[in-house]
């Protein structure tokens, strides 16, 4: 059996192809202007991991994310939130709490026992706690996504970021930068300043181990440190990449569905 | 999404409730007849229909921005005050002869000092104070003849200013036009208490916006045969996922209810001012020597339309327990506008409530106007894929 | 000689500070932990409607605002609590101040009252922290009354305040075991009149140009004559101390200590919590002197009538409706809310108006036009500038301080 996930965030776009039980994820394309665009070309990397020829050999696929209605090659779409559940949950059965930081979303999910999502909270329209706070950061800071990511651990005293709009957070860190304050602090400071928010999100669904994270964000040494501090425990590293979570949900979700059809298929079949 | 009603009367209404302003108000004017706008539930139609006037109430509907109504709010104001003021600024409400403003929430109490300064075309603009406080034993009686004093207060003003008078067999009858409306609005909601109603939530949503445009008997009348027509009408579909309830202020933009139908979500019940709240909770007394201390009672005691009002809170939540069980309820819906203290922080509440109820709960804070819609539907589209997964 | 002198008045003013620590820990709040040990009943109110009921009742009472300020943000721990709010998943724009309250309550960290007395004003935040006073856990089974105040200010208004009000004393003798004395509360009452006309009169000793002292000691006999010892004499005493020290000031013609005053202006709202990071830089950069707020301000206030238990209520009306802070300008007209602060500007002759635009207050959001085009007629530079006078996160006190220096600049003023 041959199925597929395929998640069209905001930013970027991945897909994930399961044949039997074995997950092949493609690269994190970034987004074009043209979602179909993007999601073909996530679907093309996919596709060449798991060794495939053609699109055509996969039987079902999911389009997940921002963008999931716009996945021209998906059966049905379902929503990151419920994908990121049931991939956190593929991957890894004791996860109970999800927390899934993307571009322009924040989510904190909680899922059961048996890996389906039981409640959910999400960021308001502000950027603050999202992806789209680190990319302003990192501009100013001139030093890209990966710096915020590799530097950050290493201050013991973090400045105190007390804007919680992006546009106001900017100004303050200019103004820290122009106060000769170490980059290393700033950072630190922008980490711990994005996992409050995050926190209070988390805090509203609930603290339930294993906690892990996923989405884009998650690459992010830094923040991580800063989140398992105010949560008071650890977050469980994924046995996969943590980026591609959303599109392996969709592609075990499109296992399940091509089941279910199949099974339909079956009794109308035997009746008849 | 629609239901395929097969209704001319259904057309009709939802061509009203799809504009501002439409042919009815036309030939009520034509005809010579005047007409009195107002913004809140506690403002009673009543007494506006016992004068002779067009009871109108004011929305936003196709409305796209609020820049003209910017210069005299702020966008610590909320987007529903905004986007009525500023059609009222566009001139879309100059069909208005005279408009009634209530002392609710800190948003909507100041339509009224700005009308007075705005350079709008309709002059006479009233305020009514109505209370703020219910449910203190002992004191109920002294609230009500408070506000029934307050109401005849506002029945003068509208007597003086148009030369009419406001009689108790007046008021009597128009309690007797404003409660067959409830009469009939409440048939319609009963219909959805099936698998599969007749009318979806978005297609009620329309026809109830069209009864605070035009005039009652007529409305009455469309609503009969509106009735009649849903008779012989199938039913929906029966492939939802989630029955769902939606509380909150008034919505009047029938495009949000679509975002549940598209989600396999349908909303068969709701606590919003001029929805549920209106025809579901209560009449009023009809028989009442005093009909403008039954209207006060009703609005003060019986029907407390926003959590604006101290005390409301656990009235509120015996009707939203009742209606869950009748209408089978899968999940709750807590939906309010930015910059709304008063519902914000009852959805708090009630959020509370439902975890110990062990009921789905979702809550959506958001604009009157829904022009971003994305990350909306996600919400939506997830909380109806949990309650999915739950059953 | 000269510098013994000045010596003196500046310890003048740190003995008044002191004392009025001494008020706040000697009155009914202040001594709030030894009532909860004792097991002494409590009761929570959500504004200062009539102290002088509790005092003459000799029942301890707080305000549970009150708590917000003083045990969140004044203890450096707003922030937390604000966020804490934000877990509830309540109203996101609440107020900052009412976040707190709520929060300590939702939190069951607030003494717990054997009655809780309300009354529906002034703003919208106020209503949703009442609801969660009357309603949600921990608090949900104490008896409570909840009073109706109309919008309207005329006789009928007032009565009808007034007869809701006196049921409380019933209520809180049922509540609290605690009896009511008709003599006892006449004489709170006149001791109570006493210190609001020394409030008035100390007022008007800040008219003076250069301005004797800083806009907090408005606050600051607020606080002491109506939340901490009203109706006591100690209260008054205190009061008379601090008008004296000021009067002795304008007499001599001095102004702030250190500053050389230039631009007289209002910050027409309640003081930031985070003054200290504004006014003295305003001070010194600009020689810009704030003389009055929104809670240091009183408007004539009408005395308490004391001949009869009915005209004590109803005078106690009169004088919440049109005379407290907030309630006065917020739970009023636009025309009352801009009027005021044109009655400030003239009364005190200030060079620019200063509207902070506090994210609590969404009718003063929506007057600023009306306020706005007063101050354009009048040829008083006004400004907007849509801060939270309590969490300064919602806006760094850094861009405050930018943004009016700014309008000092384009007004003229430097």
């Amino acid at each position: 059996m041959i199925v597929g996930g395929c998640d069209l965030g905001s930013t970027t776009g991945k897909a994930a192809i399961m044949i039997d039980d074995k997950i092949y994820c493609g690269d994190i394309i970034p987004a074009t202007t043209k979602p179909a665009l993007t999601a073909t070309m996530a679907m093309d990397s996919a596709l060449k991991k798991a060794g495939l020829k053609s699109i055509d050999e996969i039987e079902y696929i999911i389009g997940t994310g921002y963008g999931r209605q716009k996945v021209p090659f998906a059966s049905e779409d379902i929503s990151e939130i419920s994908c990121h559940g049931k991939g956190a949950y593929w991957a890894l059965q004791s996860v109970r709490t999800i927390i899934d930081i993307g571009g322009q979303d924040c989510k904190a999910i909680a899922i059961s026992d048996k890996g389906v999502v039981t409640q959910f909270e999400m960021n308001e329209r502000c950027a603050a706690g999202t992806g789209r706070f680190f990319q302003v950061m990192a501009k100013v800071l001139t030093c890209g996504l990966e710096g915020i990511g590799s530097v950050s651990n290493i201050s013991d005293n973090p400045v105190s970021i007390s804007n919680q709009c992006s546009v106001f957070a900017e100004s303050e860190v200019i103004t820290l930068i122009n106060d000769e304050k170490s980059i290393p602090d700033i950072i630190t400071g922008i980490n711990q300043s994005v996992a409050k928010r995050v926190v209070s999100l988390v805090r509203r669904v609930g603290i339930h181990d294993d906690v892990t994270l996923t989405g884009g964000c998650s690459k992010n040494l830094g923040l991580k440190k800063a989140l398992e501090n105010l949560l008071g425990t650890t977050i469980k590293p994924l046995p996969v990449d943590p980026q591609s979570i959303g599109a392996i949900g969709a592609a075990v979700f499109a296992k399940e569905k091509l089941l279910a059809k199949r099974a339909k298929e079956l009794e109308v079949s035997s009746k008849e | 999404m629609k239901s395929g009603i097969k209704s001319e009367v259904y057309d009709k209404l939802a061509g009203i409730a799809g504009n501002v302003s439409n042919s009815e108000i036309e030939n009520w004017q034509k005809q010579g007849g005047k007409i009195v706008g107002y913004f809140c539930p506690f403002i009673p139609e009543e007494i506006i229909i016992a004068g002779g006037f067009l009871p109108y109430k004011v929305r936003g509907t196709g409305s796209s921005d609020t820049s003209e109504a910017d210069e005299y709010f702020d966008t610590k104001n909320c987007s529903f005050v905004r986007h009525c003021f500023n059609h009222a600024l566009l001139g879309k409400f100059d069909f208005l002869d005279a408009m009634i403003v209530g002392t609710g929430c800190d948003h909507t109490r100041r339509i009224f000092d700005n009308w007075q300064v705005a350079p709008l075309k309709t002059k006479l603009v009233y305020l009514l104070d109505h209370p703020r406080t219910m449910g203190t034993e002992g004191m109920e009686e002294t609230i009500i003849s408070y506000y029934r004093a307050q109401l005849a207060k506002m029945k003068e003003y509208l007597e003086n200013n148009f030369g009419v008078e406001i009689t108790v067999p007046k008021l009597r009858n128009a309690i007797k036009l404003c409660n067959e409306t409830r009469l009939f609005q409440k048939k319609l909601y009963e219909l959805r208490k099936v698998e599969n109603p007749p009318i979806t939530a978005a297609e009620m949503a329309s026809v109830l916006m069209a009864g605070a445009s035009i005039p009652k008997e007529q409305y009455n009348e469309y609503l009969k045969t509106l009735l009649k027509d849903l008779s012989s009408v199938q039913g929906v579909k029966k492939d939802y996922q989630a029955r769902l309830m939606i509380i909150g202020p008034a919505i009047e933009d029938p495009l949000f209810y679509s975002l549940f139908e598209e989600n396999g979500g349908e909303i068969v019940i709701d606590d919003t001012c001029f929805g549920a709240r209106y025809s579901m909770k209560s009449f009023i007394d009809e028989e009442a020597e005093d009909p403008l201390h039954a209207i006060a009672k009703y609005n003060v005691s019986d029907v407390p339309f926003c959590p604006k009002i101290n005390g409301s809170h656990k009235n509120r939540i015996e009707f939203i327990d009742k209606m869950m069980k009748e209408y089978k309820v899968d999940g709750i819906i807590g939906q309010g506008y930015v910059a709304c203290d008063p519902w914000g922080s009852s959805f708090g509440m009630l959020s509370a409530h439902m975890k110990d109820a062990g009921i789905p709960y979702l809550r959506l804070e958001r604009e009157y106007i829904s022009t971003e819609t994305g990350q909306l539907s996600t919400r939506i589209q997830a909380f109806i894929e949990t309650i999915g997964g739950r059953k | 000689m000269n510098t013994e002198i000045k010596v003196e008045e500046v310890d003048i003013y740190k003995e008044l500070k002191t004392e009025f620590g001494g008020l706040g820990a000697n009155s009914f709040q202040g001594k709030m932990q030894d009532y909860v040990k004792s097991g002494t009943p409590i009761v929570a109110c959500t504004d200062d409607f009539f102290p002088e009921l509790f005092e003459a009742m000799d029942l301890p009472f707080y305000f549970v605002v009150r708590q917000g300020l003083e045990s969140a943000f004044h203890a450096g721990r707003g922030p937390e609590a604000v966020d804490g709010y934000d877990e509830f998943n309540g109203a996101s724009t609440l107020c900052s101040l009412q976040k707190a309250s709520a929060y300590l309550l939702v939190k069951d960290l607030l003494p717990k009252p054997a009655a809780i007395v309300m009354t529906s004003t002034s703003c919208d935040a106020q209503t949703a922290v009442n609801e969660l006073m009357s309603n949600y856990r921990p608090w949900a089974e104490v008896p409570r009354i909840s009073v109706d105040a109309s919008f309207e200010k005329d006789e009928a208004s007032m009565e009808y305040l007034g007869k809701q009000w006196i049921q409380t004393i019933p209520f809180l003798e049922k509540a609290t075991g605690k009896k009511f004395d008709l003599g006892k509360f006449k004489e709170v009452c006149e001791e109570s009149n006493k210190q609001t006309q020394l409030l008035f009169d100390f007022q008007e000793l800040r008219r003076a140009v250069p301005s004797p002292i800083r806009a907090e000691w408005g606050f600051i006999a607020y606080m002491g004559c109506r939340w901490s010892a009203c109706g006591r004499q100690e209260g008054t005493e205190w009061m008379q101390r601090l008008y004296d020290a000021t009067a002795q000031r304008v007499k001599e013609k001095k102004g702030i200590d250190g500053v050389t005053e230039k631009i007289r202006y209002t910050w027409f709202d309640i003081l930031p919590c985070w003054s200290d990071k504004l006014f003295p830089r305003l001070e010194q950069e600009f020689g810009a002197v704030n003389l009055m707020d929104l809670y240091g301000y009183c408007a004539p206030w009408p005395s308490i009538d004391t001949s009869s238990l009915e005209s004590i209520f109803t005078s106690m009306a009169k004088r919440f409706l049109i005379g407290n802070p907030m309630t006065r300008q917020i739970f009023a007209l636009s025309s009352v809310y801009g009027g005021d602060a044109v009655n400030i500007a003239k009364n005190f002759k200030c060079d620019a108006v200063i509207m902070p635009g506090h994210i609590g207050h969404k009718d003063g959001a929506a007057s600023h036009k009306i306020v706005k085009d007063m101050f354009r007629e009048l040829g008083i530079p006004f400004f907007v500038i849509g801060c939270d006078v309590f969490d300064e996160r919602y806006m760094d006190p850094e861009v405050v301080y930018q943004k009016i220096s700014a309008f000092f600049e384009t007004s003229g003023l430097t």
